[in-house]
């Protein structure tokens, strides 16, 4: 389903970010993404968004060329992503359900596609009794959740989690994983950047791990490894 | 088309949503749209009446009277008047004969005709009252006038026209100019505030990018926020204006001189105008700032 073929990436002053990626995700597959800081995995999810575009590569997406997608058009490839933050991004002055629901409105649903699907969601990440909540009424890994079910809501063929247990604590961070995992045996596609070595270790997933901008290790049920 | 026609009743609607969960900002907008078209409205008002009060004064005063000689035949007469019709910039003229000048005069009179007693002969000459197409033409008009034989005097009142004509002409530049400077400040207030409005949420548009909405929806949410905010302030400073100089003109009608008020334009017409103007001009700010102001933030 994703492709990197040759993928580089430049930014200015000549810092080299990636060179030379080479990779390819099938449908359904879960991923984690590991290196330090710098190593490149923000810029792959950047890559991934069309955010940025590589200096040279291709990369493929649902076998069409997002490198050849015009600007225009980057809305319509996103909605096929959903993205999951660190930092939740929630909209403070909306409710669970509302925050949920923006997603939908953003692509035009109609209302009633809308009552129907957000509460089926809401449920699915456990949150269906906290829906007028807003966001500063929840614990961080509420907040997560909240997030996880707005990237759902649209159903994506694939998930992208930034660092999503970052900002919560080991238990908590348990929780996530167990929903996100849950999220991927339903199909969706899960590219993880993390650096919780526990977690990786655990869930025994594919690890593609990178260091100053190179694939060092691509690996079924891997490790978090130490050049990471 | 019905999934465009959904979102564009979800955006008027998160419009007023967004105006109320922002309503500081939104009380800064709308209040310096207000404030800049009640300052509009004023500077309006006032070029209005002193463009009406010189055009009521012109046509009192934009007539040439042309006074013939004594002795004139009834053909001579006649062809002074058609010389005079046929000159350019003359509208009309009426013949105001010898006695039709005493008949008025002893009108006028009324009373007192008793002081005309005394004159044994008529002393008024025959006249040609011309009317003007317009002011600009006088100095023409007079000077071929003036020429023609039989002429005993050509009058009208160059000096207080030229005066009036000049402070006119410097009225209207003045207010053009003045409402030209207002609109460019409202803009620039109101883009300030929308881009203050916009900065603080930054984070929403950010947030909209991600979730994979277009440019023209953030875009579109923005715009109609800052038209219905010009909208409001619209309203306000168009009921403001309007009782204002309701209230005023009232006060000079009752406490001052009553006759003065016909040179003022009545409240009752100045109404359409402000209506039309304002909801434009205020719209039109309220577009032209949020389309400036998001501008910037919708690179992600």
């Amino acid at each position: 389903m994703i492709e990197f073929i040759n993928v580089s990436k430049l930014y200015d002053h000549n810092v080299r970010a990636l060179s030379n990626i080479n990779i390819s995700i099938d449908k359904g597959e879960f991923i984690f993404l590991v290196g330090q800081s710098g190593a490149g995995k923000s810029t792959m999810v950047k890559l991934l968004l069309k955010e940025t575009e590589p200096t040279s590569g291709r990369i493929y997406f649902k076998n069409k060329d997002i490198t050849k997608v015009s600007n225009r058009k980057v809305p319509y490839l996103r909605r096929n992503i959903g993205i999951v933050f660190q930092d939740f991004r929630l909209l403070p002055q909306k409710n669970v359900y509302d925050n949920v629901a923006f997603a939908m409105r953003i692509i035009g649903a109609c209302n009633k596609e809308i009552r129907r699907q957000v509460p089926i969601i809401l449920s699915l990440v456990g949150l269906s009794n906290k829906a007028k909540n807003y966001p500063n009424q929840l614990s961080g890994g509420e907040q997560q959740r909240v997030s996880i079910a707005r990237a759902l809501v649209n159903n994506p063929d694939l998930i992208i989690a930034d660092e999503p247990t970052g900002n919560l604590d080991p238990d908590t961070a348990w929780e996530i994983m167990k929903l996100i995992k849950d999220i991927n045996n339903r199909g969706t596609t899960i590219i993880m950047a993390t650096h919780a070595s526990e977690i990786v270790n655990y869930m025994k997933k594919r690890v593609i791990a990178l260091n100053r901008g190179r694939i060092v290790r691509d690996e079924e049920k891997g490790v978090y490894g130490n050049e990471a | 088309m019905v999934m465009k026609l959904r979102s564009g009743v979800h955006i008027i609607k998160q419009g007023f949503v967004s105006i109320w969960k922002n309503r500081m900002m939104s009380f800064a907008s709308v209040s310096s749209v207000t404030a800049a078209l009640m300052i509009l409205g004023i500077v309006l008002i006032l070029i209005l009446n002193i463009n009406n009060i010189a055009s009521i004064t012109k046509s009192q005063f934009g007539e040439v009277i042309v006074y013939l000689e004594n002795d004139l035949e009834k053909e001579e007469i006649n062809a002074i008047g058609q010389t005079i019709n046929q000159t350019d910039g003359v509208l009309s003229s009426i013949f105001q004969s010898k006695e039709q000048a005493l008949v008025l005069m002893e009108e006028y009179l009324g009373n007192e005709t008793h002081l005309l007693a005394d004159i044994e002969e008529n002393p008024f000459p025959n006249s040609y009252i011309i009317q003007l197409k317009d002011i600009k033409y006088a100095d023409d008009v007079v000077n071929k006038v003036t020429g023609l034989i039989g002429i005993d005097e050509v009058r009208y009142l160059k000096d207080v026209l030229d005066q009036l004509m000049i402070i006119t002409h410097f009225v209207r530049l003045g207010g053009l100019i003045v409402i030209g400077v207002l609109i460019i400040i409202a803009v620039f207030i109101i883009s300030n505030t929308i881009k203050i409005t916009v900065a603080a949420r930054k984070r929403e548009i950010n947030i909209m990018k991600y979730v994979g909405a277009t440019d023209g929806f953030i875009r579109g949410s923005f715009v109609i926020e800052g038209m219905l905010l010009g909208l409001i302030g619209a309203v306000l400073s168009i009921a403001a204006v309007y009782y204002g100089y309701k209230y005023l003109f009232n006060i000079i009608k009752e406490e001052l001189y009553v006759l003065f008020t016909i040179y003022l334009i009545p409240y009752s017409q100045i109404l359409n105008d402000v209506v039309i103007m304002f909801i434009a001009i205020g719209v039109g700010i309220g577009v032209i700032g949020s389309v400036l102001s998001i501008r910037k933030f919708l690179r992600v």
